[in-house]
């Protein structure tokens, strides 16, 4: 296991990087998974029992409880993805995410290790590619995942979408 | 209202947008409210007059949530129309309303959305005001050495901040900039009042917010709103789940000049034998399932078992709840092809743990990532962009009639009809 160094040093500990960089594989697989529409696989990236929420900068400075979205387990991202094709009324877009290097989250005072839980923050930003081509820049803000090792392979226990504005321009029905 | 106000920027209050008598503002169409004239969504010169004749004229205008600025000096700033605003508490505990702006060369005050402050002091000049809104001290007012500075005969108490009525009903903070509309209880009527103080006449907590921007005129969004007749089809998660179907008991009621709307279900009593919601041809009933259903629990929060109540007040708060979700939402038109919602999600001060738990995944049905809702961010969009080039053609609302009036059920635009018909009386068209 790697030990977090205060000067830094940890950063060439192979140990470490190994864990950062597989941890920015699966960040940039599920963005991977929107952005190419394959909403089938988006809620295989997390735990049975995760916790998915969009919120905003402002509702997490104001310790509000209520962000965008809000689903308690990957039957409720199934559900997500169930009315966004066969419920909800909306013109045809999709997503391009562009993520940022993924960083230990910032308070993190212990060795990082899957087996307990990897806490990272990635930063994003997303276009907005309507039918007919308008691209719009929808939004920027950063993830906040707990990842863990599984029987079946790291996944998101916990993925917070802080937005960094409150603004949301139109509609959200795809999943960031 | 107290005398000080930068009267010297409102001198020339007129009415810009009024044309010549030749050249009306607008011509309705000859079947009166059965019709809605598209030019109405598009006209440059009627959102102007709106800013004068609607948002500065005989209506109350929501300006904050009154939880939101508890203390002495908390502040909380918006706008009526295009005009930016600020609500602030007094030293004596006071709401006051003021135009967000210098008496002296129109600078914003406050620039936050929210915070505390002990004055107003102008980042500009730095003039100062009192949480009263008189203006207290002036830089350099006598000059330097005998030079410059203001004339001998410049009264600082002409030149407070312009100070608007304030009226607060339950948690909500009203504002206007008429000296003659009535106070808002009076203004709303007894069946309005109710429901404000049904949903939001005890303390409330804000526990979510957020604001959205939807690009067609701010009028269509309201119509939507009102429009009962299109949640039990467009929003197809409302009926696949029995959360509001046109069939369940329910009514449309309208306030006496027909602006305020009330439109109510109960799903508990829900009769869909013998409708099209039963014969299977509606989009509404294509067949999908929820895996987990925890998103559709709700208790049944007042013993009128309405389970559904959309409320509007003219021309442009809505105050919602649906199932467990309440909400409050303010309009503001952005010129005439766009407009922002701007959302308070709240509980109450009092709810259990399990109450707030409920809230919280409830909060999935609305706003602008909401399972039911969502739709209504972009329906209006869609009108929109057909309206543009053809300002003589009308919108069709017979629903129910071509007056208005309260009415049984729910499959009419008694509500649409009743936001225009006070509309034109505000805007003398």
């Amino acid at each position: 296991m790697p030990i977090l160094s205060k000067d830094n040093t940890h950063l060439l500990d192979p140990a470490f990087q190994q864990i950062i960089t597989a941890a920015a594989a699966l960040v940039a697989d599920c963005v991977g998974a929107v952005d190419d529409e394959r909403f089938d696989e988006w809620s295989t990236f997390f735990t049975d029992d995760c916790r998915y929420d969009i919120t905003t900068r402002e509702a997490r400075l104001k310790g509000w409880p209520i962000g965008l979205m809000h689903c308690a387990g990957a039957a409720m991202l199934r559900d997500r993805i169930m009315s966004m094709r066969h419920a909800n009324i909306f013109e045809a877009h999709h997503y391009r995410h562009m993520v940022s290097a993924t960083r230990l989250a910032p308070g993190t005072n212990r060795a990082p290790d899957f087996a307990s839980g990897v806490r990272v923050h990635t930063n994003f930003g997303v276009t907005r590619i309507m039918a007919n081509g308008d691209t719009t820049f929808f939004g920027s803000g950063f993830f906040d995942d707990l990842i863990v090792a599984t029987p079946g392979g790291l996944r998101f226990h916990e993925r917070t979408v802080v937005l960094d504005s409150s603004q949301v321009d139109t509609l959200i029905v795809v999943p960031f | 209202m107290n005398a000080p106000s930068d009267t010297g920027l409102l001198a020339s209050a007129s009415d810009p947008a009024a044309r010549s008598a030749a050249d009306p503002l607008l011509t309705w169409p000859a079947e009166g409210l059965a019709r809605i004239p598209f030019q109405v969504y598009n006209d440059p010169a009627i959102a102007d007059a709106e800013q004068q004749r609607l948002f500065r004229g005989d209506i109350w205008n929501l300006i904050c949530l009154e939880v939101e600025i508890p203390q002495p000096g908390d502040y909380r700033t918006n706008v009526i129309g295009d005009t930016p605003v600020v609500a602030i508490r007094g030293n004596d505990g006071v709401v006051r309303v003021f135009v967000n702006r210098c008496a002296h060369r129109g600078s914003m005050l406050c620039l936050d959305k929210s915070g505390n402050r002990k004055d107003f002091t102008c980042i500009y000049h730095n003039w100062v005001y009192d949480l009263e809104g008189s203006l207290q001290s002036i830089a350099f007012r006598r000059g330097i050495r005998g030079q410059g500075g203001l004339p001998d005969d410049f009264d600082p108490s002409k030149h407070g901040l312009k100070q608007l009525r304030v009226d607060i009903i339950g948690a909500l903070v009203f504002a206007s900039f008429s000296e003659t509309v009535p106070p808002v209880r009076e203004w709303l009527g007894e069946r309005m009042a109710w429901n404000v103080d049904r949903v939001v006449g005890r303390p409330v907590r804000i526990i979510g917010g957020y604001t959205q921007v939807m690009h067609n005129n701010w009028k269509l969004y309201i119509e939507n709103v009102k429009d009962a007749y299109h949640a039990g089809l467009l929003h197809l998660f409302f009926t696949r789940f029995g959360l509001n179907r046109l069939s369940m008991d329910g009514a449309v009621e309208v306030s006496e000049r027909g602006g305020h709307h009330l439109s109510w279900s109960k799903m508990h009593n829900d009769h869909t034998e013998g409708t099209e919601y039963s014969d299977g041809k509606l989009r509404s009933m294509k067949d999908f399932d929820l895996e987990d259903k925890r998103l559709l629990q709700s208790w049944v929060e007042h013993e009128d078992g309405i389970t559904h109540m959309i409320q509007t007040i003219f021309p442009n708060v809505i105050i919602q709840q649906i199932q467990n979700s309440l909400a409050v939402r303010l309009l503001v038109p952005r010129g005439t092809d766009e407009c922002e919602l701007q959302w308070w999600i709240i509980g109450y001060a009092d709810d259990t743990e399990a109450q707030m738990q409920t809230r919280i995944l409830q909060s999935n049905l609305v706003g602008p990532a909401g399972l039911v809702s969502l739709e209504d961010g972009v329906i209006g969009s869609i009108v929109q962009r057909t309206t543009l080039q053809d300002p003589d053609r009308a919108g069709v609302v017979e629903m129910g009639g071509r007056t208005v009036e309260s009415q049984k059920g729910r499959v009419s635009e008694t509500g649409v009809r009743g936001f225009w018909q006070e509309w034109r009386q505000k805007m003398g068209v």
